[in-house]
């Protein structure tokens, strides 16, 4: 298979987890992005040469109108940072890199319609209904069939999978009856009751109405996974094979071993007719070094690129002014602080202090070149539900001027007896350190200067040897760094989790009769204004409190290249002299119908061919 | 002389396992494992923990660290070096698939090192302190001096810049599947590699050439009519040779370990990247394999350089 045109899926920054996330992100070291970059192409018309060798020759004639989509081709990515595939089973995996390849290969039961606002379509369900935020009943569509293989023999999907996929879930279990983690068994258990009345009808019933029940089965790590394959192989679930994953979605696994490019080739049953545009996809070895892959980019063999250092990116486009284009994309790992609020800040003052002593525009020149933006309670990357600009800058710790900020904030530390904290460290995740070295200096040099004290140090630590283990037990250290918890468009079960009296993740013990009600209220109902609604009442709340010592800054951006004869998946399109604009939230699912290769635009010529 | 062999051989046995045991410390000293890697951060405690533990219960992870040593030694001394986490293949096995790439670029590397450092320091020696010596002596010192991703960037830029050839950074060919795509992937890096890799043994050579011109054999010898060719190559450069030799002979060995740094600016997917993204993935097994591959290399390179001594110079004795 030989194509002629480049493709980039860029979903850096887009993967996140539910919770707080080791930031191994950018720069090729991990997560708070896993870059995927590739190349796609087209068919070219019968009458068109194949180059001689390496480079694709400038079309004589268009196949298509320059601006259409165009069917075929193989677009080439990078799968950036030493991530590692944990298993097969999209069950099990706890990493999100099977959850990333799931989504070009399996379908969900709904999916995001706009990645951003968070409104909902179906996916493998054609419609459902949900008459009271506790009973949710979804027709699962009849033209979706699993790839052929010995195993499936190109049967049709239908609700059983669906009841399967809960079920299993759920109950924790593998086949042979024996107990195993599940990542998401405790939203599974949410379901008390599953009805199937006919083959292509399943009816859930939840312990509780659950307004957000859509948003969470239309998130990337909800892909519905065939099940006979799944179970024949779940002993052997850490070693991958494309044999593991059947595709029902755009994608089927022409190539998945560990340690070799990972393959994807176009999925001729895909419902979604005239989608996918390409034949394939091949994402090469890791680019550990940003060496390799800038040298790629920069000679076409793949065809966008993202360096952590957005200077650089920048610096490729001026070189190839008129040729390329840039595209911001916000990064979905949220900057936060935590201030124990059970041990050293207990007092809401000191919390509130701190919330406005920390000049959040100041930190994202520092750290993100003026690429970032301030985030409230909801981040700005959940555009539908978050505060918006406006109000956010009148609020404490948003304001644009600073001396206000900073009277207030010394006022607080003052009447709270701050000083009688003595030493307070403000730790700083490795993860963090390895790309931003002098935060141990800059941080508490803002808030002694902020605050006029000397009393902040700041010294190293780790996610996985002291912040995690010590959550629960509510000894974690004050830290700054990456908190993800941005990972899909609707914010109300992550608020409710982390700042009910009885959340999950409630770590600082908050305990505001008023919070709770707001935040159940939220969580009732399926009706999106009211949710929005409530919402904000609860994130005002959060505000006034200092959001009760887990401090959300800002989201920083991430800034992306590409050639132009490369379409993207873009929210808003680049224009000249404009950068676009990515979609801020997991959008991959859109990828099939927006991304293509312009084959007649002038920077095609040259590009090295590409094989599945 | 059979004697002196045997001691050492038996002396690289003890090196080796010494290299063996600090590996397998300091690896496991390093923070996270790779169960950790796999299953990543997770705020939903209980089922990370959970998964975590059942992760590391299956790599054998959850063991006793002198447990996993004691097995760790004993495979090794049974030359089984155990199987990769990530790909589940045995160590030589990954190590078999990428040493033909590492060969590749490392025999370029010391050919284009030995081609530029022996005739230039000679020549450097021969003509002192004339423009020659200056500007080869400058060359030498910029080699040094610069690092060799620094050399490498910049002639990757100049190709960048100039458009001269495709580095074909995703295809990573091969010299037997495609000659003229690996000599363009592989040009940079072998340029810079022969630079840094030559330029110390450049200046290493002039400076025993200058020292051995000067001893009253090389009188005796111009004094007997030999040609100056013959004095500066048959008596001057072959007793110049001995220190040159050994580092010669560890770049030699450099060859086995792999080009760190050029391996992943470049993408070539030999043992130096395949090294790098072991440890960076945790993914032990064969990265402690590998070390202890290496170190066998150069012990062994070590030992046949000092045999060689004695062929060089019959006046050593292995006593």
């Amino acid at each position: 298979m030989t194509e002629g045109a480049g493709y980039r899926g860029s979903t850096r920054g887009r993967f996140t987890r539910r919770g707080f996330v080791r930031g191994a992100m950018v720069g090729g070291a991990g997560l708070a992005g896993m870059a995927l970059i590739g190349c796609r192409s087209q068919e070219k018309p019968a009458a068109t040469p194949v180059p001689a060798k390496g480079a694709t020759p400038a079309p004589k004639a268009a196949a298509q109108p320059s601006g259409e989509p165009a069917k075929g081709g193989i677009s080439r990515g990078v799968f950036l940072g030493g991530n590692v595939f944990d298993s097969t089973d999209v069950h099990r995996a706890f990493g999100d890199p099977t959850s990333w390849l799931s989504n070009y290969v399996l379908n969900k039961v709904v999916r995001y319609k706009n990645p951003d606002t968070g409104e909902i379509e179906g996916d493998l369900a054609e419609s459902w209904e949900a008459p009271d935020a506790a009973t949710y009943t979804f027709k699962v569509r009849k033209d979706a069939k699993w790839q052929d293989t010995s195993l499936t023999k190109a049967r049709q999907v239908d609700a059983t999978d669906v009841k399967w996929h809960w079920e299993r879930q759920a109950a924790g279990k593998l086949a042979d009856g024996s107990d195993t983690p599940f990542r998401h068994s405790s939203f599974y258990k949410t379901i008390v009751k599953i009805d199937q009345p006919d083959q292509f009808t399943i009816r859930a019933t939840l312990d509780k109405p659950n307004g957000t029940f859509l948003d969470r089965l239309a998130a990337y790590f909800s892909t519905v996974p065939n099940r006979e394959t799944t179970v024949k192989f779940e002993v052997d679930h850490r070693t991958v094979t494309e044999d593991a994953m059947p595709a029902s979605g755009a994608y089927t696994l022409k190539v998945w071993r560990s340690g070799e490019p990972i393959k994807f080739q176009k999925n001729a049953n895909n419902f979604r007719k005239g989608e996918p545009n390409l034949d394939g996809w091949v994402y090469p070895m890791l680019f550990e070094d940003p060496n390799a892959h800038r040298v790629a980019f920069e000679q076409k063999q793949v065809d966008a690129f993202s360096s952590p250092d957005p200077s650089l990116t920048k610096a490729i486009i001026e070189a190839n002014k008129g040729q390329m284009w840039e595209v911001l994309t916000g990064v979905a790992n949220t900057v936060f602080m935590h201030l124990n609020m059970n041990e050293q800040f207990k007092d809401v003052r000191l919390v509130r202090a701190m919330n406005l002593a920390f000049n959040r525009r100041a930190m994202i020149q520092t750290f993100h070149q003026g690429l970032g933006q301030v985030s409230g309670p909801v981040t700005w990357l959940q555009e539908g539900y978050a505060l918006t600009p406006d109000e956010l800058t009148k609020m404490d710790g948003y304001r644009v001027g600073r001396d206000e900020e900073l009277k207030k904030a010394r006022d607080l530390w003052t009447a709270a007896n701050g000083a009688a904290l003595g030493e307070i460290q403000i730790k700083i995740p490795d993860t963090w350190l390895a790309l931003w070295t002098d935060t141990t200096q800059v941080i508490p040099e803002m808030f002694n200067k902020g605050l006029g004290v000397t009393q902040f140090k700041s010294s190293r630590t780790t996610y996985n040897e002291e912040i995690i283990p010590n959550l629960a037990n509510g000894k974690f250290p004050n830290w700054f760094g990456w908190t993800s918890q941005v990972s899909g468009p609707d914010p109300r079960a992550g608020l409710h989790t982390g700042n009910h009296s009885k959340g999950s993740t409630n770590f600082q013990k908050i305990n505001n009769p008023e919070l709770d009600s707001l935040l159940d209220k939220a969580m009732l109902t399926v009706d999106l204004k009211e949710a929005v609604d409530l919402n904000r009442k609860a994130q005002r709340l959060l505000l006034e409190n200092g959001h009760y010592g887990n401090v959300v800054l800002y989201n920083y951006i991430s800034r992306s290249a590409g050639w132009n004869y490369f379409k993207q998946n873009w929210k808003v399109a680049p224009a000249t002299g404009t950068p676009g604009q990515g979609y801020n939230i997991f959008g991959g699912h859109l990828a099939p119908k927006n991304v293509w290769i312009d084959q007649n635009d002038p920077s095609f010529k040259g590009r090295p061919t590409v094989t599945l | 002389m059979s004697q002196y062999i045997i001691r050492r051989l038996v002396l690289n046995v003890v090196v080796l396992w010494v290299v063996a045991s600090l590996v397998f410390v300091t690896t496991n000293l390093l923070p996270g494992d790779f169960a950790e890697r796999q299953v990543a951060t997770n705020l939903e405690l209980a089922d990370y923990t959970e998964a975590i533990e059942e992760a590391r219960r299956l790599l054998g992870l959850d063991r006793p660290l002198y447990e996993r040593y004691a097995t760790y030694i004993t495979s090794v001394a049974m030359l089984d070096l155990g199987h990769s986490y990530d790909t589940k293949r045995s160590t030589w096995e990954e190590l078999g698939r990428r040493f033909p790439t590492t060969l590749e670029l490392g025999s370029l590397i010391a050919l284009v090192a030995f081609s530029l450092s022996l005739p230039i320091g000679v020549i450097s020696a021969v003509k002192q302190d004339t423009w020659v010596d200056y500007v080869l002596r400058t060359f030498a010192i910029l080699g040094v001096a610069a690092p060799v991703f620094f050399i490498a960037v910049i002639l990757t830029l100049v190709v960048l810049k100039l458009r001269l050839f495709q580095i074909d950074i995703v295809g990573s060919p091969h010299l037997w599947t495609d000659p003229a795509g690996a000599l363009k992937l592989y040009l940079i890096p072998t340029i810079a590699g022969g630079i840094s890799g030559g330029a110390g043994i450049m200046r290493l050579l002039r400076s025993q050439m200058l020292e051995v011109m000067r001893n009253d054999y090389i009188r005796t010898a111009r004094a007997k009519g030999l040609p100056d060719r013959t004095v500066w190559i048959r008596h001057a450069m072959k007793n110049a040779m001995l220190p040159v030799l050994t580092a010669m002979g560890f770049t030699i060995a450099g060859i086995v370990s792999g080009q760190i740094i050029l391996e992943n600016m470049f993408n070539i997917d030999g043992v130096g990247r395949f090294l790098f993204t072991r440890l960076i993935i945790r993914d032990f097994p064969p990265f402690q394999g590998a070390v202890l591959i290496i170190s066998f290399v150069i012990v062994t390179v070590n030992l046949i350089v000092d045999i060689t001594y004695g062929w060089l110079d019959p006046r050593i004795r292995f006593s």
